[in-house]
């Protein structure tokens, strides 16, 4: 399948945080949404895609291109949103479209016009003015108007209302339509990416958990719950996340077969884990913590998987 | 890099009330004082407060992560910059000859000096003196951002300027055994510079002293944008 977007070892270190060996491949016409918790390296790897910082270890291909070397080339078939846009703030929103369409050679003055009308953006308003939802629907014109093969939206839903939430998810489906355009967007909203996403790559800690089309995170991820003396230490390792109370146990596991085999026979029930329940359960296990018995009446255990 | 040129006009359009300001403040002082050495420094301050202005706004809104997710390379963020630059520098030069012109029409020249900006070495000072400056802050800017970098180039500058203002001050007391009335042209920056184009224009002739001191200018550029270049693309948004 032809990539529009190849991503091969990735590293990049800061103090405090490290982004280790990502690699994931976005095929022209789809959507990948990029998740993970809070400072899991969502928005770093967003920033070594664009060239707005320079990886330490690893390979970058966008469209063909080499990112090392090829960045205004590939940005200039981009379009790109990040979560607070920065806009120089005293222009009006004509004023900043203008400034901006000088720098893309398929910018079309008219889809401006139109986009901005139907995200009411009144283009004499000043963008000091804009709510930063606003702001973010004034963004996303800016990337939609210049014919960009490839979106790139670092959490473009926060900040939206439901009713445009919706709308804007609905026009990412749209834009792939013609199977040679493909969306990547970080969100920690994962309902979002239930909606749209063909594929799902999920960063923890600054290390690739896993990336799949949406149908195989679906089949292969489980939540297990049952009695809590089922959970010996042979099956505390095969669960990924665990989250116990005072007699039952919720495990999140990534071989839903092999969970189906092993508990076969026991009084146990195996379901489908939503994107939010691998999220959480995965989170939960790296950080060791959770809430505690006054808290919540649970608490975690440690994960790991048997081989 | 014209694009990035339109791009600060349309930015910065809204402090071009800055050049109204000071053309009107220059010429009252010249028509009222007579002397043509606070002109110089009011155009040097108008290109400075204009690029200044430009940079506080970007700085304000993180404008280099806008700048650099647009299709566009660091390197010509940088020669777009100083293109703008120069450009600042070019509406004060032509402010600073034109103020002059007209405080001149209005009252004439202050006794039988000719006015700097009716010289040679006044107008080519000048703009060595906006590339000097240019050169020595687009490093610190780039290097650094606008706060820190403004730092280190106020650091770099007080050095360079006393130095200047003490070669003038010995200039002068050279030239006129004592400084009486002519020491406000000791304040007034690239004295030294403007002695040695002097120099160069009895010795040279004035065509081949301009192209020497081109040639300077166009050097001094280059070196500062190749570094500005090297320092800019190691920076992170």
């Amino acid at each position: 399948m032809d990539s529009i977007l190849e991503v091969r070892g990735l590293e990049k270190s800061y103090e405090g945080f490290t982004l280790r060996g990502v690699s994931f491949s976005l095929p022209r016409g789809y959507i990948m949404g990029l998740i993970g918790p809070n400072g899991a390296g969502k928005t770093t790897t967003i920033r070594l895609i664009l060239g707005l910082a320079r990886p330490d270890r690893g390979e970058i291909r966008a469209l063909g291109l080499d990112a090392s070397t090829g960045g205004a080339a590939i940005r200039s078939r981009i379009g790109f949103v990040h979560e607070a846009p920065s806009f120089y703030l005293h222009l009006t929103v004509a004023g900043l479209a203008s400034i901006v369409a000088r720098f893309y050679p398929r910018w079309d003055a008219g889809l401006f016009r139109r986009l901005a009308w139907e995200f009411q953006l009144p283009p004499g308003k000043r963008v000091y003015a804009l709510s930063r939802g606003m702001r973010t629907k004034l963004a996303l014109a800016l990337a939609l108007s210049h014919d960009a093969e490839l979106l790139v939206l670092d959490e473009p839903t926060s900040g939206l209302d439901p009713v445009f939430r919706r709308e804007l998810l609905e026009r990412l489906s749209a834009y792939i339509q013609d199977g040679n355009r493909s969306v990547l967007f970080s969100t920690q909203i994962t309902s979002d990416l239930e909606r749209v996403a063909d594929y799902i790559t999920f960063i923890q800690d600054g290390q690739l958990v896993f990336s799949a089309t949406r149908d195989e995170v679906k089949d292969r991820w489980g939540l297990v719950k049952g009695g809590l003396e089922l959970l010996d230490e042979r099956h505390r390792r095969f669960f990924r996340g665990i989250e116990t109370s005072a007699f039952s146990f919720t495990a999140v596991t990534d071989d839903v077969e092999a969970a189906r085999r092993r508990f076969s026979g026991r009084d146990v029930v195996i379901e489908q884990a939503s994107l939010e329940d691998v999220m959480f359960y995965l989170s939960k296990a790296r950080a060791g913590t959770g809430p505690t018995a006054e808290e919540g009446g649970s608490s975690p255990l440690g994960t790991g998987r048997d081989s | 890099m014209t694009r990035l040129l339109l791009k600060d006009l349309k930015v910065g359009a809204l402090f071009l009330w800055l050049i109204g300001l000071i053309y009107f403040l220059m010429t009252v002082q010249f028509v009222v004082f007579g002397h043509d050495a606070p002109l110089f420094l009011a155009s040097i301050a108008l290109a400075a407060s204009l690029v200044a202005s430009v940079l506080v706004v970007e700085w304000r809104v993180d404008a280099d992560r806008f700048l650099c997710s647009l299709p566009v390379s660091r390197s010509t963020i940088v020669r777009g910059r100083c293109l703008s630059i120069l450009a600042a520098g070019a509406v004060s030069l032509a402010l600073w000859v034109s103020g002059g012109l007209v405080g001149d029409a209005l009252v004439g020249h202050a006794g039988s000096v000719t006015p700097l900006w009716a010289t040679f070495e006044g107008v080519v000072g000048f703009c060595l003196t906006i590339v000097g400056l240019t050169t020595l802050f687009m490093p610190c800017y780039f290097r650094f951002g606008i706060g820190k970098g403004s730092a280190i180039f106020a650091l770099l500058l007080i050095p360079l300027a006393s130095v200047d203002a003490a070669g003038s001050l010995v200039l002068l007391r050279d030239a006129a055994g004592s400084l009486g009335p002519r020491a406000m042209a000791a304040a007034v920056p690239g004295s030294l510079v403007r002695h040695a184009m002097r120099q160069a224009h009895q010795d040279l002739g004035a065509a081949a002293a301009l192209v020497l001191f081109s040639l300077v200018g166009a050097v001094m550029l280059w070196a500062s944008v190749a570094l500005s270049i090297r320092f800019y693309e190691k920076r992170e948004f």
